[in-house]
């Protein structure tokens, strides 16, 4: 992609956390631990994000403190913060959001993705469009969208 | 026989014969022995030469071409050869079947000796005449390609053997040289002649044909070839485009034409020619063009490169190429125009300063990366680049807190660069002494990232740091060494680094003040924790040894509360790698100083330390011991090691003649670890005195000790003396008395006494299958029988068969100075395939043990050891990932996903068999790691071509579907 066409030249960048320690406790088959907010934050966390070679957390897009899990409800809900607030592609990347946990999460869970509030100017729409189940749906039988999504949340 | 006669007897040979090279080269002979002359044989060919019918005329000149092959270079006179060159320039006109047997027989002429050049007493130039009849009469595009290459042959002898020949052709040779080559495709010839055009291009005056020439190399450039097949020798791209760029940059006069071109590629979106074009570059700025050349298209250059380099190409290979690109471009200027040199690095300067504004910003770090290309590329750029930046990132710096760590890792980047160019760097001047001071303040705060990339800074340039500074670094180094860990292991690797070069004033002002070495001595005070580590980390520097290590000693003496803190940072000393190879003089001196009072403290002062820390600080120093006996040479093991054994260790058991070690060890049992420590690493030519008994009583206790800490110890020790006894009587004598012992207890009915039987069996048989001895394969057989016991000692005997093949213990390894025979765990699978067969007849009962035996065999073989084998051992493989037992899954999991990995072809035909299983057991399996197995298993599998695992798809994605359907 070439640098006069983007939306957002220089980014500002953010310092990625470390990589988890795996314990002996989450290795014993045994012992039965709930999803927490690290656990969700780790899947989402290197997503690509649609514009520049960066993950989501690199540029502050996901943090794990906008990541809620409620187990007993079975609701994960997630916020996430458009690097400006006219940023285009805040629908591409919720939708990207959305799709790396429905493929990685159980069932059970529902996922709502929505934008930071007060980070994007048309905030209302974006979130609308978000929890929109046929939308979503009806967007992701989208060959060429599906495409984009995919190379998004690919490793 | 008249003349007639003998030219009919020779056409009809020629024509006859099936071998006419051979032929010839006989009739080449006959002319060196004189037998025919060269003009006889072309009066005799007649006939033949001057046929009507073109395929007799093509037959004559061939055969005169192979007789002129097979002569001496120096047979024939330059009278002859000038008649022959006239003879052949001649038949260029001729039919255009004739060509190859005209370009062979130019091909022998011009390696003759007295091939006639500017002859004075011929008249005759014989190049001049060749090339003027090919360049008019030989069409080399319609040539085939073997003619071709024949051709280009003839140039490239002439460029490279005799060029003063052909240089006098001039601009004819040019256009005639040029309009030949002009189109060939063919990578053979290619290869062959962008060898030969460097040469080409450098010796002749191209003069108005500089375009034409340029034009002709270009037409290939970027490359693109896709050689058909998989033959490895044949040419790839990477070998036309390494030699097309000599071509393409071989003189000046290119410059012109090849700098647009490649910046025209560069501006495409494929990778290659991105690459190749900033190669083309790299090499013109290194060698050939001036900077008059570049100056032109400097803009141009400028814009391209900066589009790779900021925000940067995300291919890696590509801005590194990028890089490498702008460094050759300002050495160029550096060296021939360093007024150009300073307008160009303003531009460079005057696009990227402005991105230092703040270090979070994506473009920050490219723009940091580029300024550091520039500053390495010479000390002029250095000096411009520093002297603008450096204030400005200061000024950046001020007011922002969070990113000061980013800025001084950037500060450092630069005076790295500096001191690369020039030795007298100098921390006082304008531009570093805020730099020196900024780093210098950062080490003092307490934020422990920016305090790393502070103390970072401070090893760079510790060479440099003024009295006044180094003492700052002194006075806030106790403050350091007490916070974050990754924050005092620079802060000591600072101390080291100036110790070196300041010895006095770190013993004065660190050592004796903040780390006490000398209150130490006679007051009460404790040491803490990190002057221990620091100490330790001074200890390795020659000045230092002495003094240190004597402090330390009398602290593990007398101050029980410090002592475990102390050895345990031996250890981590004596464990580094880096100190293993290089400290050897060191090392000799810390044995020397420290191995006995250790064990004497071992034996007498143990016992003061707290007893929650005895088990650590007992690891710790038998590993400090292990690791200073295993660096010392035999000799010094000899002097140091041997007598401590019999001054120190044996008199702590019952008075006697010093064999007695059945008393010592019941005495005090831990003297065995004591003695596992000073014995294990010695190396085997060293004598250990007493050795039987040692032995002996070493066995006794791997069988009665009920302490299974000193039970192992002493049958690792035992197994590690056995392995390195290199007198076979008394290997004899000490198999011998285990091997009595080990029966009785294999045949008692108590299990545990049994298992101990069969730990102990397992170690022997390590230390002989080790060593390769003539006897192990009595004890692997004794070790195998014991697998058919379906209960514990059976299983132990499985767990034997790990052991012996594994390296994670740390004696009986190449690096403990054990004998170990090359090959030894093949030669033990070859043996051990018996189980593969024994595991199919044995009882349902102990058939896991037959298996998990074979499993850790199988894991530990190399590949090309494994394959001749697969077929057998397939079956119990498979078997293994019925039987349901973790371990055992895990293993053949293991060796399963390293073939799976490789692409292993056989193991295609056992798709069928293993994708269920493999599903099965991700699925099923109670156990995480079982399961991560077999899911990179299946990974693997999909990696494999998609026409053999397509039946599988649809089977594997619908058992994994809950996780994909929402």
């Amino acid at each position: 992609m070439c640098a006069d066409r983007l939306e957002n030249v220089n980014p500002k960048l953010f310092q990625k956390c470390f990589e988890r320690d795996i314990t002996p406790e989450e290795e014993d088959d045994n012992i039965v631990d709930e999803f927490d907010s690290r656990e969700i934050f780790d899947l989402i966390r290197s997503i690509n994000d649609p514009e520049h070679p960066l993950t989501l957390e690199e540029l502050n897009v996901v943090e794990q403190k906008l990541v809620e899990v409620n187990n007993e409800n079975n609701e994960v809900r997630i916020h996430f913060t458009p690097t400006i607030p006219h940023c285009s592609m805040a629908t591409l990347i919720g939708l990207s959001i959305r799709v790396k946990l429905l493929r990685s999460l159980p069932a059970r869970f529902k996922v709502l993705v929505e934008i930071t509030p007060g980070t994007h100017q048309s905030e209302a729409a974006v979130n609308k469009q978000l929890a929109d189940k046929e939308r979503v749906a009806a967007a992701l039988e989208n060959k060429n969208l599906i495409g984009v999504i995919n190379q998004c949340i690919s490793v | 026989m008249s003349v007639e006669e003998a030219a009919e007897r020779l056409v009809r040979e020629i024509e006859s014969t099936t071998d006419l090279n051979s032929y010839c080269i006989q009739l080449g002979d006959d002319i060196m022995r004189g037998n025919l002359s060269i003009l006889k044989l072309v009066e005799w060919l007649g006939p033949l030469l001057t046929n009507t019918r073109v395929t007799d005329r093509e037959k004559g000149t061939l055969s005169l071409s192979y007789v002129l092959a097979a002569l001496r270079p120096d047979f024939l006179p330059e009278k002859d050869l000038f008649f022959l060159t006239a003879f052949y320039c001649d038949r260029t006109l001729d039919h255009h079947s004739l060509s190859s047997a005209i370009l062979q027989g130019i091909t022998a002429l011009i390696k003759m000796d007295h091939l006639p050049v500017d002859s004075p007493k011929l008249t005759a130039d014989s190049p001049k005449l060749i090339f003027s009849s090919i360049f008019a009469n030989v069409h080399c595009q319609t040539l085939m390609q073997s003619e071709r290459n024949a051709l280009y042959r003839i140039f490239q002898y002439f460029l490279v053997h005799k060029l003063t020949a052909i240089v006098p052709l001039g601009l004819d040779f040019v256009l005639g040289f040029i309009t030949a080559i002009d189109g060939e495709r063919d990578p053979n010839n290619l290869i062959l002649l962008f060898s030969i055009l460097p040469r080409f291009l450098t010796s002749f005056t191209l003069g108005h044909l500089t375009d034409e020439a340029f034009n002709v190399i270009s037409c290939y450039f970027p490359i693109d070839f896709n050689p058909s097949g998989d033959d490895d020798k044949a040419i790839k791209r990477e070998d036309l485009a390494l030699a097309l760029v000599p071509c393409l940059v071989a003189i000046p006069d290119f410059a012109e034409f090849c700098i647009p071109l490649a910046l025209e590629k560069l501006d495409s979106n494929r990778r290659i020619a991105k690459l190749d074009s900033l190669h083309v570059m790299k090499e013109g700025f290194k060698s050939v063009w001036n900077s008059a050349n570049v100056e032109p298209h400097l803009t141009d250059i400028w814009t391209a490169l900066k589009r790779e380099l900021i925000p940067g190409n995300a291919d890696l290979e590509v801005r590194c190429s990028a890089s490498e690109t702008l460094s050759e471009l300002l050495k160029l200027f550096s060296r021939q125009r360093p007024a150009l040199l300073t307008s160009f690095l303003s531009d460079i300067l005057a696009s990227t300063c402005g991105l230092l504004s703040d270090t979070r910003l994506s473009l920050y770090s490219p723009a940091v990366d580029l300024l550091e290309v520039a500053a390495k590329a010479s000390e002029l750029a250095c000096k411009q680049v520093v002297s603008n930046i450096i204030p400005k990132i200061l000024i950046t710096k001020k007011g922002e807190t969070h990113n000061e760590a980013t800025t001084i890792n950037t500060l450092i980047l630069f005076v790295k660069a500096s001191i690369q160019h020039n030795q007298d760097f100098d921390i006082g001047s304008d531009v570093w002494s805020p730099v020196a001071e900024m780093i210098i303040n950062s080490a003092n705060i307490q934020n422990p990232s920016c305090r790393l990339s502070a103390y970072n800074g401070l090893i760079v340039l510790a060479a440099y740091l003024t009295q006044t500074q180094r003492t700052v670094i002194y006075d806030g180094c106790e403050d350091a060494l007490t916070s974050d860990e990754r924050v005092k292991i620079k802060c000591i690797e600072l101390l080291k680094k100036l110790a070196r070069i300041h010895p006095n004033e770190i013993m004065e002002k660190v050592v004796d003040t903040k780390l006490k070495l000398t209150s130490n001595k006679d007051t009460n005070h404790e040491m803490q924790d990190w002057q221990t580590e620091a100490l330790c980390g001074l200890v390795i520097l020659p000045d230092f040894v002495n003094p240190v290590c004597a402090l330390l000693l009398d602290l593990i003496d007398n101050k029980p509360k410090s002592a475990p803190k102390i050895i345990s940072c031996l250890r981590n000393l004596l464990t580094d790698s880096e100190l293993m190879e290089s400290g050897d003089q060191v090392l000799e001196v810390i044995c020397r100083l420290c191995l006995k009072r250790l064990v004497e403290w071992w034996l007498e002062g143990f016992h003061k330390v707290d007893s929650n820390k005895q088990n650590a600080t007992l690891l710790d120093i038998a590993v400090v011991i292990e690791n200073l006996v295993k660096a010392q040479s035999s000799q010094l093991q000899a002097e140091v090691v041997c007598p401590l054994i019999e001054t120190v260790i044996l008199p702590r058991g019952a008075e006697g003649d010093g064999s007695n070690y059945k008393d010592l060890f019941k005495k005090s049992k831990h003297s065995v670890i004591i003695l596992q420590a000073l014995l294990g690493y010695v190396r085997p030519n060293v004598l250990i005195k007493n050795w039987l008994p040692l032995t002996t009583s070493l066995a006794d206790v791997s069988f009665s000790e009920k302490d299974p800490l000193i039970r192992d110890s002493a049958s690792e020790l035992l197994a590690t003396l056995i392995n390195k006894q290199q007198k076979d009587e008394i290997l004899a004598t000490i198999l011998g008395h285990t091997a009595k012992h080990l029966e009785q207890k294999l045949a008692s009915r108590d299990s545990k006494s049994k298992v101990n039987a069969v730990k102990l069996l397992s170690w022997v048989t390590k230390s002989l299958v080790l060593r390769g001895h003539g006897l192990m394969a009595y004890w692997i057989d004794k070790l195998t029988d014991q697998l058919a016991d379906c209960k514990e000692p059976g299983r132990e005997a499985a767990d034997g068969y790990r052991l012996i093949v594994e390296e994670d213990k740390l004696f009986l390894i190449a690096k403990s100075n054990s004998m170990l025979r090359i090959f030894y765990r093949q030669r033990l699978f070859q043996r051990a395939l018996a189980l593969a067969s024994i595991s199919r007849t044995c009882s349902r009962a102990c058939k896991p043990n037959y298996l998990t035996a074979l499993a850790y065999l199988v894991k530990s073989v190399p590949k090309s050891v494994l394959l001749p084998s697969l077929r057998q051992i397939m079956i119990p493989l498979v078997e293994s990932l019925d039987e349901g037992e973790d371990k055992l899954e895990l293993t053949t999991l293991h060796t399963l996903s390293g073939l799976l990995a490789e692409k292993e072809p056989a193991l295609l035909s056992y798709t069928d068999t293993f994708i269920p299983r493999f599903l099965k057991l991700a699925k099923e399996s109670h156990s995480m790691k079982v399961r991560i197995g077999a899911l990179e298993c299946l990974k693997f599998y999909a990696s494999y071509p998609p026409v053999q695992i397509v039946p599988y798809v649809e089977d594997v994605s619908t058992k994994f579907s809950h996780t994909h359907n929402p």
